[in-house]
């Protein structure tokens, strides 16, 4: 029989989600706990940042904390991260464009991370604006059994709304609605509130509700909030794993580097390849990239190995 | 298209049948009593929108042949109140021109206000609902059937869906574009463009013609609804366009005219410092091609 000191030690990983922050990183943080559930050696604990006082400073001390959108965990009271401080190693988790404010005032706060992950599609550590904070990139591939779902998946198209937009109001994406209506079609779902945290309670689609419409949705469409180059993954994600077809229009886009299915200048410009070829080859372009880029679970293998 | 002249009655606000023309398929018999089928009214209130009616009627007329491609009957009812711009005389020559069957046209000769013609339009409707248009407004087919499907399937009391601000031509703002909340009580986000259940909106008195509501009337309408505890939706789809005029109701009221009218409301109506909303009738979202879509949340939360 081995003694202890013979076994291998484990790795505790705690992932950290902001309770009264918007619905998106919670779904981020259980995404990344189960991803790293099926990492080797490892034990992986979620926690609401509430809780975080609750955690004995013992056990802290040797976790590799990923803590999810720091800003939003300070929802929950300034100083809720500070039981952290004991951790042996921090990330702080976003999925934002590196050149938005967004994504500037998650370090204000007293913790200090060792790196930033940057959860997408797009690799933007040339626009990491924090040359000292250690950045790192976390494809967001599909977790191992939604690359089974999508690998069979088989949708009909046309489906009984031809788009969606979900997003919260601005003048931009009032325009953009209009031109969607009168470009796309009348058959359309438009949900765009005023601007506010997704929570339970205020009003805002569920994100079992938002799957829901998507799987009654041909094409999901968005535009981004700000002006910067920058590619929504997870709304990839949504209308992949709904049988949509995400289509981003950004009238900004100069090219595809980075192999991007479904990026248009125009809304003019998606119709134009929507007449071109079939909406099952679109579908098949988009499973195509989902799947070439392996599973979370196996990137985040990669990069916990590094840290 | 059938053309009736009406006077309001002195004693009770409502109106009376005093002198009817046809040119179509004759009048249609309406009663208070009446019994209502599956069906829609598109109501249209005018007072001095003349320049506006073609738009508005087309509009609605196309949005009642979508009703009809459900499989449901429909109207288009329009509602003059004792406009001075030549409204009555263009209603009539619509009648002489193209004798539309899906055009009903009442000339009042005396102005009631739009809170009194609205519960006019309930009163004399044919059919279990009413969509409220105003005449400057317009409301796309698609969005009509949607909001119709939706009405049916949730038996709502008060079903709306977006609408786009349109000034100059461009889309400049968007409203009725969320789910009613407890915000409802301090502002206005929900246009009077919505579809009614005639039956549920009559037992409730419909709308007020207080003074002390002035221009918010739909707004009272909307929170008295909710306070009875009827079933308010809101339909994630583009219903119509609001049209931003100079003289638009929006710039008519003034800014302190506006508070006295808010404090008034949540005076009456801000009463749910103890209790939130019946989440089960008020905040509710739904599409036919969906369903309801203010649920699952407690599945979701880690």
């Amino acid at each position: 029989m081995s003694s202890d000191s013979t076994l291998p030690s484990r790795r505790r990983l705690l992932v950290v989600y902001p309770p009264l922050g918007n619905q998106f990183y919670c779904e981020l943080a259980m995404r990344i706990s189960r991803a790293a559930a099926a990492l080797d050696n490892t034990d992986t604990s979620l926690i609401s940042a509430a809780d975080l006082e609750a955690c004995d400073t013992s056990w802290l001390r040797g976790t590799t904390a990923l803590v999810v959108n720091p800003v939003e965990c300070a929802l929950s009271g300034l100083d809720v991260l500070a039981p952290l401080a004991a951790s042996s190693f921090r990330a702080a988790v976003l999925a934002e464009c590196v050149e938005t404010k967004w994504f500037r005032n998650q370090f204000g706060g007293d913790i200090e991370y060792q790196t930033v992950i940057d959860v997408g599609f797009v690799d933007q550590g040339s626009a990491h604006p924090f040359p000292k904070l250690p950045y790192r990139f976390l494809f967001n591939a599909p977790l191992a059994d939604e690359s089974a779902v999508i690998a069979a998946m088989q949708p009909k198209y046309p489906r009984s709304l031809t788009w969606a937009l979900v997003a919260a109001r601005t003048d931009d994406r009032i325009r953009f609605a209009a031109e969607l209506h009168s470009i796309l079609g009348p058959e359309g779902f438009l949900f765009m509130p005023d601007v506010r945290p997704v929570r339970p309670g205020a009003g805002m689609l569920s994100p079992s509700a938002l799957k829901r419409t998507l799987e009654k949705t041909t094409f999901y469409v968005w535009r981004s909030h700000h002006d910067f180059p920058y590619y929504e993954s997870f709304r990839f994600l949504d209308a992949v794993l709904s049988g949509s077809i995400p289509c981003k229009i950004d009238s900004q886009t100069s090219g595809d580097p980075a192999g991007l299915p479904h990026t248009y200048r125009s809304v003019e410009a998606l119709v134009e390849d929507v007449g071109s070829r079939s909406t099952e080859d679109m579908f098949d372009e988009q499973r195509e990239f989902a799947l070439a880029h392996g599973t979370l679970d196996g990137r985040l293998r990669e990069l916990i190995r590094d840290v | 298209m059938s053309s009736t002249e009406t006077v309001p009655a002195a004693a009770n606000g409502q109106a009376r049948r005093e002198h009817a023309t046809s040119a179509g398929s004759g009048e249609v018999p309406r009663s208070k009593f009446h019994q209502t089928p599956v069906g829609l009214t598109i109501m249209i209130p005018n007072w001095n929108h003349r320049g506006f009616l073609p738009r508005s009627i087309s509009s609605a007329r196309e949005s009642i042949a979508s009703i009809r491609e459900l499989g449901y009957p429909g109207e288009v009812l329009v509602i003059d109140d004792a406009s001075r711009d030549g409204s009555g005389r263009f209603l009539r020559s619509l009648d002489g021109f193209y004798g539309w069957d899906d055009v009903s046209v009442l000339l009042l000769k005396e102005n009631i206000g739009l809170a009194a013609a609205r519960n006019l339009g309930l009163e004399l409707t044919r059919f279990s609902h009413v969509l409220f248009l105003d005449a400057d407004n317009e409301v796309f087919p698609s969005g009509v059937a949607t909001l119709f499907r939706a009405a049916l399937d949730t038996r709502a009391a008060y079903c709306y869906g977006n609408l786009l601000d349109i000034q100059q031509g461009k889309a400049v703002g968007l409203r009725s574009n969320e789910a009613p909340t407890l915000r409802l009580t301090a502002e206005n986000y929900i246009d009077a463009l919505a579809l009614v259940d005639a039956k549920q909106a009559r037992a409730l008195g419909g709308y007020t013609d207080d003074p002390r509501f002035g221009f918010c009337e739909d707004w009272e309408f909307a929170l008295h609804l909710i306070a009875e505890e009827s079933e308010i939706t809101f339909v994630p789809t583009v219903v119509g366009k609001y049209h931003i005029l100079p003289l638009s109701m929006i710039t008519e009221s003034d800014a302190t005219q506006q508070a006295l009218f808010t404090a008034q409301m949540q005076r009456i109506y801000a009463q749910s410092g103890t209790r939130e909303w019946d989440p089960e009738r008020v905040g509710r979202v739904y599409h036919p091609d969906i369903g309801f879509l203010d649920e699952g949340w407690l599945l979701d939360a880690p």
